[in-house]
């Protein structure tokens, strides 16, 4: 299951990323997507992906399942490049890079950011129930799949799903999900009933605090990177191409050595 | 047809920005119409939505279940715009649809289980709750795909700014485009209005009361 494999490297990871405060991380993924969704050449958009792809892959995650999260949304910007195709590349690539961009720098923040922490901020741009049900759905993502796990586990081993028709197994696989479901519900309503018991009041109170760090240096840095470089390239046009496209590369490529290299143990 | 897996950057901004504005006026809606029976509703509501991200998130080649249908089934109509939104919400930070795209999509998503639960709670006074789940995953799904292809017909027709070069260069017809997208949806509609209506059966069976939460 995706959601769980990325929870557990958002939680396990030690790389400079990791220990970077969730607002910093924001800050830097939100500059990344507005500044790819206004580049307006591919040689913008390839200074951006270049930037968010060396952060990407220096999270300590596992190389493959970086790239598939990057690389899966691609594949349909890669339908709309084919039909726009006339012999030049240059706007197909752009929107082949601008997708990279931002797909490489939401899987860099998630494969960096529990989902908590990441719900934590957004009480300040949605309102407190649409926090509260986000958290509910995360909490439940998990029960619900260990659950429905559980219950396709025992209906293989009874013959009731993996062999015979399609008929058969979508009969068994609905009665897989719909037991596990159902079991999800109560277990949701009881956790709420738990809550209620325990003084909430409709609102979650977080714990987290969260301070700044030396780690915040390098989101925030590489964010300042992006605003500068997709202006230069606006601004002075071929003449940037030649400076500034090679310097985002190189602090790209900097900032991804420096967050590969200064790994550290989170329970130490 | 529940969300466009189109990536950030793809399409026009007044598109995008203008769904997130009617996104975000319909779930606040939804939220003032909630009001005090949130802890009825939430936690079902919650539910709803993990059982279809999980249902969204595992991918079958090039497509997926979305349940879409049976969460329109099991929740009031008021809450479909918070739970398409965080379905797509989610499902955008793991890199399965753009975060720009994140209101057009939920429009979409909360329209297709808005129209399923309407035609479900209209059939299910004379027929089986499980025939009416599959009729109205079946409608639903089909109005949902009528949508989004009228959309890009649209956008390719136009001569709107940014980036509708795009859809001006497309070179294959119009009518391809629609046997194509109904040629191959149409095989996932019979599937998900299949599971839909299995599931429905079992919850009618085991929990009847869930079916309710119109009354």
């Amino acid at each position: 299951m995706r959601i769980a494999l990325v929870d557990l490297y958002a939680t396990r990871g030690g790389s400079v990323y990791h220990r970077a405060t969730a607002a910093a991380k924001i800050l830097w993924a939100a500059t990344m997507i507005a500044c790819a969704i206004l580049a307006n050449d591919w040689e913008t958009a390839l200074g951006l992906a270049a930037i968010a792809l060396a952060v990407l892959l220096t999270v300590r995650a596992p190389a493959s399942f970086s790239l598939a999260l990057a690389f899966y949304p691609v594949v349909f910007a890669l339908l709309f490049a084919l039909a726009i195709w006339r012999g030049s590349f240059a706007y197909p690539a752009t929107l082949l890079l601008r997708a990279l961009t931002a797909s490489s720098t939401l899987a860099a923040l998630i494969l960096t950011t529990p989902y908590p922490n990441l719900f934590h901020h957004l009480h300040r741009f949605m309102p407190r129930a649409v926090c509260e049900a986000l958290f509910l759905t995360y909490r439940a993502i998990f029960i619900l799949v260990e659950t429905i796990e559980n219950v396709f586990r025992s209906l293989y081993l009874r013959g009731g799903y993996g062999t015979g028709s399609l008929a058969r197994n979508l009969r068994g696989g609905a009665v897989g999900l719909g037991v596990g479901f159902l079991r999800a519900i109560d277990l949701t309503e009881r956790m709420n009933q738990v809550m209620v018991i325990r003084g909430y009041e409709d609102r979650l109170h977080g714990s987290l605090t969260e301070r700044l760090s030396a780690a915040d240096a390098l989101p925030v840095l590489l964010a300042f990177v992006a605003i500068a470089f997709s202006v230069a390239m606006r601004l002075l046009g071929e003449t940037a191409i030649a400076i500034a496209l090679p310097a985002a590369v190189a602090v790209a490529a900097a900032s991804g050595v420096v967050n590969y290299v200064s790994i550290q143990d989170r329970d130490s | 047809m529940s969300h466009i897996h189109i990536p950030d950057g793809v399409l026009p901004v007044w598109l995008w920005a203008g769904a997130f504005v009617l996104m975000a006026l319909l779930v606040l809606f939804g939220l003032v119409r909630l009001g005090l029976e949130r802890r009825r509703f939430l936690p079902t509501a919650a539910t709803v939505a993990a059982l279809c991200i999980v249902a969204m998130s595992i991918e079958l080649g090039f497509y997926h279940f979305n349940l879409t249908g049976l969460a329109g089934i099991l929740i009031p109509p008021f809450l479909t715009p918070l739970v398409a939104f965080i379905i797509n919400f989610v499902l955008a930070l793991m890199g399965h649809g753009g975060i720009t795209v994140v209101g057009l999509n939920s429009l979409v998503t909360a329209l297709e289980m808005t129209v399923a639960g309407l035609i479900f709670r209209t059939l299910s006074r004379r027929w089986k709750p499980s025939r009416s789940a599959w009729l109205a995953t079946f409608v639903a799904l089909a109005v949902s795909t009528t949508l989004v292809l009228a959309l890009v017909l649209f956008l390719r027709s136009g001569g709107y700014a940014v980036q509708m070069e795009v859809m001006e260069r497309f070179t294959v017809s119009e009518s391809l485009i629609v046997i194509l997208v109904y040629g191959v949806a149409i095989i996932g509609w019979v599937l998900e209005a299949t599971l839909v209506s299995l599931l429905i059966n079992l919850v009618a069976r085991v929990r009847p009361q869930m079916l309710e939460v119109w009354k």
